[in-house]
């Protein structure tokens, strides 16, 4: 016994003063929200703490500061706080527009290496983080999960593909890709979800709508949820059809065409006829309306596909599909081969379910 | 620095042993006169009330001075009664008794096989038998010019009926439980088992109490080193007296300070029975309904006779239910502990929220706010056992509603660590055998510790010390935590799993080595068209 005190009691006394610092949960300012931008050559920050008070009337409170540099922006916070300030629940993280451009791999390098960082932390191009902020926690209501909660039910519903702060950093780091992160504006009832923000290694470079997002997504992995709408005329009569994707498989082929590559990618789509005007005729015109919405997506695609190239952005990952398929492959040639690859996409429109009535 | 000194071991001197008769009597012959001898007994015995002498006469004219002496509440009076006081006073007397034999040595003889109608008599010469014999309950005959006595076996007691297991009952299966009688928890097992290698040995135990400790073993199942080692141990007590089988259970368990119980017992004879039949051996001790088996092994301490009563799918789930329950007992508080002082980053966001919100006006760290909660529930536990029975049911309701509401609603403790803390403390009675859950309870508060001081760092350091501890001990040669370690894959069908009864075909492997094959019964299915 008395040799077991021996062992304890100086493990007890002397080694908790080595110990990591105690964060006890109602001692602490967790923050859920934060939004970082570039205004007037500096980081400015803006982060939004849940304030719990025994009776459990949530209240929020804001924060803002400005630095050099974007983790000195926490420290500045903590000045204003009256407790230390956590990031371990951190939810979502905002970029705003301007610092977007101006690149981020040092912000995200240090949130990656933080191991309080989740890395399943929600980021987010807005055009002003601080403004979004702002204006939402004015309304005083739903600011905390709020927004990574819609970025998870539209990547859950296949509105959006998945990213958090893993993919982005490993897309960013990755020479065969480039990262790409959901665009979100806001109107006067909500924040909503508006297209893709795409990355060149770490720079914004351009944005795609919803439209394209649609197709980005068949591109990618082939979705199993999405909405496509199209244009369908027929008997000198015109309407608007909406599908219903149900499945996507998507096939690579990688070819030699003399000096350059060419890749064929071949989607089978099969879908779902969701609306339609009631002239349109589902025994004779769904024969039609499929390859009408193949041309369609075709195009639609090799017009997407020839805009990454025009913008030399690589957000589908061509750069570590080639990778894989050719032996001793590397940066520099790919650098030299993707503008001149040649793509060509061949699409399978199959739509054998229009609802409950045949 | 004192206290880093070893501790020196002192050393009793042992002073005559006054209340030792047996020290005292040991070569006392009994004496040739009865009055000497009569004197002799009431003195020894300080004339204590309930003893008993009845002096009378016996033989034709009354010549023959006889005494029985035998000690109230112990002895079956309607037996001295009808066979001894009876015979003697009145059949012997009418019998023409020569007188040369009353004379001579030879009255003792005849008395003995023609006028007691006792079977279990024995002879005895000298004081230390005769009290050995009286303070048992035998009635002790001493006739007059004879320098020996008899003892006659007719003791008998009030005891408990054979009754309903209190702390380990079960749903399905038998539904009796030893009682306080040595001999009659014997029968219980011999009932069951009906082998001629059911072997028993008995010997007493306590210098004082005398206890009759036995050792019952399947012959050729059980090790024999294994029996020759509960042997010497049970050899090597020398102790005053033996109340429980807890007191065996000390003098014989083997590692020695460890919290964890090497050493089963249990108040079920099947439990008895079923252990004898893998080869453990069991020692009765008398005056206890907890009877041991060794060796015991960790995950015995897990099963219930019900798993093998029951189909093999509850049986092993309830098990793994037992298992889960084990950790939660040991470390619910700890991860609450540990997560709500070091590691919020890996609560979800709704549940931070509200536990947060429910410590904002608790004035007390997270430890000690479990520390409180945990010596509370404690303190009821133990008063709702210990307090007579009509007060029970006022005290766990005041209990209740001070651990459950009043604590909450003063801001004592936070709502989710009442929760935590039942759910660990009700965890903790899963145990079939109370012995673990005894060892699990006092673990749980060093771990309490451990997460207090280091966070999740801690808890696992502690684990891994709990493992290594674990994986040192032994039960009577056997690896405490066999067959998970050392890994014995034959004895996984009845480990963290049970597995159905025709798979079970080979007793445990380190429990007997030499009668493996327990059965060959196949998978029960419907005949197959080849088969006659």
């Amino acid at each position: 016994m008395l040799r077991l005190l021996r062992i304890v009691v100086p493990i007890f006394l002397l080694l908790t003063g080595c110990a990591l610092q105690q964060k006890t949960i109602d001692d602490i300012q967790l923050i859920q929200v934060l939004g970082y931008d570039w205004k007037d050559g500096e980081y400015r920050g803006t982060a939004i703490f849940p304030m719990y008070s025994p009776d459990k009337q949530e209240t929020f409170r804001l924060l803002t500061s400005s630095s050099k540099t974007g983790r000195e922006i926490l420290a500045i916070m903590n000045n204003k706080s009256d407790k230390p300030i956590e990031v371990g629940q951190m939810r979502t993280l905002l970029i705003g527009e301007a610092l977007a451009e101006k690149g981020i791999s040092t912000l995200m390098s240090t949130l990656y290496r933080n191991s309080n960082v989740g890395n399943m932390t929600k980021i987010a191009v807005v055009e002003d983080a601080e403004h979004m902020l702002i204006e939402r926690w004015k309304k005083k209501s739903s600011v905390d999960l709020y927004i990574s909660n819609i970025l998870r039910q539209n990547e859950d519903t296949e509105n959006l593909p998945i990213t958090n702060l893993h993919t982005f950093t490993y897309q960013m780091w990755d020479w065969g890709e480039d990262p790409y992160l959901p665009y979100l504006t806001m109107d006067e009832q909500a924040v909503k979800v508006d297209g893709l923000a795409l990355f060149d290694h770490d720079k914004l470079v351009t944005k795609i709508d919803e439209r394209d997002t649609f197709i980005f997504m068949l591109l990618n992995k082939g979705s199993e949820e999405g909405i496509y709408e199209s244009s369908f005329s027929a008997r000198g009569k015109k309407g608007n059809v909406v599908i219903h994707d149900i499945a996507t498989k998507k096939i690579m082929k990688l070819q030699k065409e003399g000096e350059h590559r060419k890749i064929t990618i071949h989607l089978k789509i099969k879908g779902e006829i969701k609306e339609y005007p009631t002239w349109f005729d589902l025994q004779k015109d769904v024969g039609v309306l499929e390859k009408n919405v193949e041309k369609h997506i075709s195009n639609h695609a090799m017009e997407l596909l020839t805009f990454f190239q025009k913008k030399n952005i690589d957000p589908l990952g061509f750069g570590s599909y080639l990778d894989s398929k050719i032996r001793h492959y590397d940066e520099k040639q790919y650098k030299k081969d993707y503008q001149n690859l040649t793509f060509d996409v061949k699409t399978d429109v199959d739509i054998f379910h229009s609802g409950v009535i045949e | 620095m004192g206290f880093f000194k070893k501790n020196k071991t002192r050393r009793f001197s042992r002073g005559p042993d006054n209340l030792d008769a047996e020290q005292r009597n040991k070569n006392d012959q009994l004496k040739t006169s009865l009055a000497e001898n009569m004197m002799y007994i009431k003195n020894t015995l300080g004339n204590s009330d309930d003893v008993q002498t009845r002096q009378f006469e016996i033989g034709k004219g009354l010549t023959i001075k006889c005494a029985v002496i035998y000690m109230k509440g112990l002895t079956d009076e309607a037996a001295i009664q009808d066979f001894v006081l009876k015979t003697l006073m009145t059949e012997v007397k009418n019998t023409d008794l020569e007188q040369k034999i009353v004379e001579g040595p030879q009255l003792f003889d005849v008395l003995k096989n023609l006028a007691v109608t006792i079977s279990d008599i024995q002879d005895i010469t000298d004081y230390q038998k005769l009290f050995e014999g009286l303070l048992l309950g035998n009635v002790i005959y001493l006739i007059d010019g004879q320098d020996k006595g008899m003892s006659f076996g007719v003791n008998k007691w009030d005891e408990r009926q054979v009754s309903e297991p209190i702390a380990q009952s079960i749903v399905r299966g038998p539904q009796d439980a030893f009682n306080e009688n040595i001999l009659t928890n014997i029968a219980l097992v011999r009932r069951r088992i009906k082998s001629p290698a059911l072997w028993l040995e008995m010997k007493k135990i306590g210098k004082l109490t005398k206890t009759s400790v036995a050792v019952m073993y399947m012959k050729g199942i059980a090790n024999d080193k294994t029996v020759e080692e509960v042997r010497q141990r049970l050899k090597r007590i020398d102790i005053d007296g033996v109340l429980e089988g807890g007191n065996i259970e000390e003098l014989i368990r083997d590692g020695g300070k460890s919290p964890f119980p090497t050493v089963f017992n249990t108040e079920r004879p099947d439990v008895i029975a079923a252990g004898l039949m893998e080869g453990r051996i069991a020692i009765f001790v008398d005056g206890t309904p907890f009877n041991l088996l060794v060796p015991a092994l960790f995950v015995q301490f897990f099963q219930t006779p019900e798993d093998y009563y029951n189909r093999s799918y509850m049986g092993s789930l309830i098990r793994l239910l037992r298992y889960g329950a084990f950790f939660m007992a040991l470390l619910a508080p700890s991860i609450y502990i540990a997560l709500t002082t070091f590691h919020q980053e890996m609560i979800p966001t709704p549940l931070l929220l509200s536990l947060a919100a429910q410590r904002e006006g608790v004035p007390f760290p997270a430890f000690v706010e479990a520390v409180l909660m945990e010596v509370t529930f404690e303190i009821i536990r133990e008063a709702g056992l210990r307090m007579p029975r009509a007060i029970g049911p006022a005290v766990s309701i005041v209990g209740t509603l001070v651990i459950g509401t009043s604590a909450v609603d003063a801001g004592m403790v936070s709502a989710g660590m009442v929760i935590v803390v039942s759910i660990t403390e009700i965890a903790s009675f899963v145990f079939p055998n109370y012995e673990m859950g005894i060892a699990v309870r006092m673990i749980r508060f060093l771990f309490m510790a451990l997460a207090a001081s280091f966070g999740f760092f801690g808890i696992s350091v502690g684990l891994i010390a709990l493992v290594l501890h674990l994986c040192s001990l032994r039960s009577f040669g056997v690896p405490y935590m066999s067959p998970l370690a050392p890994f014995i894959p034959a004895d996984q069908k009845d480990a963290l799993f049970r597995l159905p009864k025709w798979k079970m075909s080979s007793r445990p492997r380190l429990i007997n080595q030499e009668n493996v094959e327990r059965e060959q019964t196949p998978q029960p299915r419907p005949p197959q068209p080849n088969e006659n």
